[in-house]
């Protein structure tokens, strides 16, 4: 079965009542043995609607992380007990079949770039989270104008590259946990480190997040988690 | 205060063709797989920076100068996934500047 095969890494980061982990995209085989295994039927329509096969790597992997966590965790007892939909504000949310034994998931959310699929998973109601995966690399340096503005933005001293990536991704965070994807993320944040790899986030909408985040080989992994409703 | 601008026909055609060219080069696909229908994330395997190096783009090459959060505050209200839906954007941003937010009548939206 899939979740017993599947390598997840868990990634430090965030509260301890969420649960984060990456997967090696580069490690599944058989991608549509995968797709068969893991997907719904519905599950299996979208996917078919990928066209790019790095995008549907990406997608499926993401889905079999998620699944595969509430599979160890007992949660379900097979992968078509659930699926994973978009809710009205674009977030990914587990729906689970009529008559399954739905387990207390208060949120979960989704990232990938490169090699990893990065998947967060938390228990604790009412928060809403949002997590991003992004590769430390010199292409934020061509747009660091439009979205690094924040004269606030307080990040301990690294490089240029990485500062920006931290903060790329904790922006992305926050957008995935707050719903309304790129728009909200190019809105204005601020952000303080408050120790290391722990941070405070304002946006200009009023609201306020917790996040965090840890490098591993070569990419940030940030979440961003919301309090109030 | 940018002033706004009308584009014509063939600017738009101009807009649409350059990111078609710009999205070709930077995602590694040939150029007549990508059609006003394509979907930049899920057809092309693009991800959310892509948008903003575009928009980057486009106002330096029109001198735009709007805010990055009022582009935001603009794509909540009109997200994008293809590529018309990106050239539909980039041409309200050159043309409607720092007026974007504004409904086309003037009054100020809510």
């Amino acid at each position: 079965m899939f979740a017993e095969s599947l390598e997840l890494t868990p990634v430090p980061v965030g509260a301890e009542s969420v649960e984060v982990v990456l997967l090696d995209l580069t490690r599944i085989e058989d991608v549509e043995a995968m797709a068969q295994d893991v997907l719904t039927a519905a599950e299996r329509e979208a996917y078919a609607s990928l066209g790019h096969p790095r995008r549907r790597r990406e997608w499926l992997g993401a889905r079999a992380a998620l699944k595969a966590i509430l599979l160890r965790r007992g949660r379900i007892s097979g992968a078509a007990e659930c699926e994973i939909q978009k809710d009205a504000r674009g977030r990914p949310e587990i729906v689970f079949a009529p008559g399954a034994h739905a387990p207390e998931v208060a949120d979960c959310s989704i990232s990938h770039q490169g090699r990893f699929a990065c998947v967060a998973l938390s228990g604790a109601a009412p928060a809403r989270i949002g997590v991003d995966v992004e590769a430390i690399s010199p292409r934020l340096l061509k747009v660091a104008g439009a979205f690094a503005e924040d004269r606030q933005a307080r990040l301990r001293s690294r490089s240029a590259e990485e500062r920006l990536t931290v903060l790329w991704a904790i922006k992305e965070a926050c957008a995935k946990a707050l719903g309304g994807g790129i728009g909200t993320a190019l809105r204005s944040v601020r952000c303080e480190e408050t120790a290391e790899g722990r941070h405070r986030v304002w946006t200009d909408l009023g609201r306020e997040l917790r996040a965090w985040h840890v490098e591993r080989n070569g990419y940030v992994v940030a979440l961003a988690d919301l309090q109030d409703e | 205060m940018n002033t706004a601008r009308q584009l014509t026909p063939e600017e738009k055609k101009d807009i649409y063709e350059h990111i078609r060219a710009f999205l070709s080069d930077e995602l590694d696909v040939p150029l007549e797989d990508i059609g006003p229908d394509t979907k930049i994330i899920d057809d092309l395997h693009g991800d959310s920076m892509i948008y903003l190096e575009l928009v980057e783009d486009f106002k330096k090459k029109y001198d735009v100068k709007v805010e990055v959060a009022v582009i935001g505050r603009y794509l909540q209200k009109h997200p994008i996934y293809t590529v018309q839906q990106t050239a539909e954007v980039v041409y309200a941003i050159v043309e409607r500047a720092d007026a974007l937010l504004l409904p086309e009548s003037g009054a100020p939206s809510a």
